[in-house]
């Protein structure tokens, strides 16, 4: 398949807009945390929270995780647990 | 035009009839945060009601991915801007929650019922061109480019959520209103809106003024449809729940456990009577973590969504009113209560008319907003209108997982 750029004329085109947001918002922390505390809350464990995380199946927490390292999601479920994720 | 009290904005308003006496109002909670975009509900919709030819861009329910997508495209961002255009620089809420009547303070804009002088035309809309409907993912998955090595789609780095729509079935309804032929009413048993396909002569006045654009128009028989409800469930008509109103298909085919349906009782001035054993009632009114969509729009509808907690709070505050912010703050940290009540999501097809809380053990605490939170293993049991046992759920649902040895696939 020939691979075709962008065509400013094609009305299929994808038309991605911008919203201004909240210079302070960090949006991985905040995706991740949402994924954390909502399972958190559903009483998965720690440890299978964190195997979200290392999972290509599950492609928003992969993603971040890819982006941001280990040591961020780490962080991230330590402080919601107080506990090391190892266990 | 009479004058009607819509508690969503919290003051009387203009609207082309008087207040009806609905007894019961179709009503329901969508939690935003759960959807997946699996389109389930839009599949098990359109494989339930528009299956037939004239219907092939219909999708009563359908979900988008805001902020990019929308059906028909571009469809809130040009109903907000008929009303900035009609009251430019008005379109705000005077900030200051209030009591039930007024819970999210008082809106000082203009409504579709007001953006117009009422004679030549009862509400503010537009009609979509064919060509809109026609794409209902148009700009969400869309490939990008077709490299050499594949499709590649759209990645929404910064953020995004899924949002799940079918006709709010408003207290007001927009569609309605318009209609030259009074083809449009309004169920007073459960507040189910329906066009009447013997009267309806597809003028379309309902396509143009639904804001949510709801209604639809059929060219083979040359009328306007829209989302019934599943009026034969809720009337409990399907032998699976002896009589019992029973969820949509869209609700109770919810994979992620986002929805929760339901009918609640209506006072005589519009408002809900008070009934905080109500899942409904008590995620709506006493929780207060679920809000109308776009209520600015003055329709009072009644799908509720508790906003994603994630997206910036002013696109949030713009689409779901100035309750957003208690909204979220109360989520994340839920109640002993609310945590229990947000298990009863999709555990049955029955309608849940009350439900009680049975106390279990602590078993955990975490810490959400760098703030300790107790969590309990309490039991939510739910019970349907006869007041039977439908539905009995813990905190921490029991799961098992299998060995590897045990995968059969």
């Amino acid at each position: 398949m020939a691979d075709k750029g962008f065509e400013h004329d094609d009305p299929m085109e994808l038309v991605g807009h911008t919203y201004p947001v909240e210079s302070q918002v960090e949006h991985d922390q905040a995706a991740a945390l949402t994924f954390i505390e909502e399972y958190a809350l559903m009483g998965w464990p720690a440890g299978r929270i964190r195997g979200l995380f290392d999972s290509a199946e599950y492609t928003a927490c992969f993603d971040i995780r890819n982006r941001r390292g280990d040591a961020f999601i780490d962080e991230l479920i330590a402080n919601v647990f107080g506990v090391s994720t190892d266990v | 035009m009479s004058e009607v009290y819509n508690w969503h904005l919290g003051r009387p308003m203009n609207y082309r009839f008087e207040a009806g006496a609905t007894q019961r109002q179709f009503a329901a909670v969508f939690n935003i945060n759960r959807c997946i975009a699996c389109q389930t509900c839009t599949m098990a919709c359109k494989s339930t009601w528009t299956h037939s030819p004239g219907q092939e861009l219909m999708w009563w329910n359908n979900v988008e991915t805001k902020p990019y997508g929308s059906y028909p495209n571009g469809w809130d961002v040009k109903a907000l801007g008929l009303l900035e255009d009609a009251n430019p620089g008005g379109q705000v809420w005077d900030g200051a929650p209030g009591d039930g009547r007024a819970p999210y303070g008082r809106f000082d804009g203009v409504t579709v019922f007001e953006a117009t002088d009422g004679f030549t035309d009862h509400v503010a809309g537009y009609l979509p061109a064919e060509d809109e409907w026609k794409a209902p993912n148009r700009f969400e998955d869309h490939a990008t480019r077709f490299p050499t090595s594949g499709a590649s789609l759209p990645e929404h780095l910064g953020w995004f959520f899924y949002l799940a729509r079918i006709c709010n079935h408003c207290s007001y309804p927009a569609c309605l209103a318009s209609c030259p032929r009074n083809a449009i009413y309004k169920r007073p048993e459960d507040g189910i809106v329906l066009v009447d396909q013997e009267r309806c002569r597809g003028y379309r006045k309902c396509v143009e003024a639904c804001p949510y654009k709801k209604a639809m128009y059929r060219p083979t028989t040359r009328t306007s449809e829209k989302c019934v409800g599943c009026y034969p469930r809720v009337e409990g008509r399907d032998p699976l729940t002896d009589g019992s109103p029973m969820e949509p298909r869209c609700m109770s085919a919810c994979v992620g456990k986002i929805r929760l349906n339901g009918l609640v009782d209506v006072e005589e001035d519009g408002t809900w009577a008070d009934h905080p054993d109500h899942p409904l009632n008590f995620l709506i009114q006493e929780e207060q973590v679920a809000l109308p969509l776009y209520p600015q729009f003055g329709t009072q509808p009644n799908v509720y969504y508790i906003p994603p907690r994630w997206v910036p709070r002013d696109y949030l505050r713009q689409m779901f009113g100035p309750g957003v912010d208690r909204a979220i703050e109360r989520y994340e940290r839920p109640s002993r209560e609310l945590l229990a009540v947000l298990q009863l999501f999709r555990v049955t097809q029955d309608m849940i008319f009350r439900f009680d809380i049975e106390q279990g053990p602590k078993v955990s605490e975490i810490m959400i907003g760098g703030k300790p939170l107790e969590v309990f293993n309490d039991t939510v049991v739910g019970f349907d209108e006869s007041g039977r046992e439908v539905a009995r759920v813990q905190v921490e649902e029991p799961t098992f997982e299998r060995t590897d040895k045990l995968n059969s696939i």
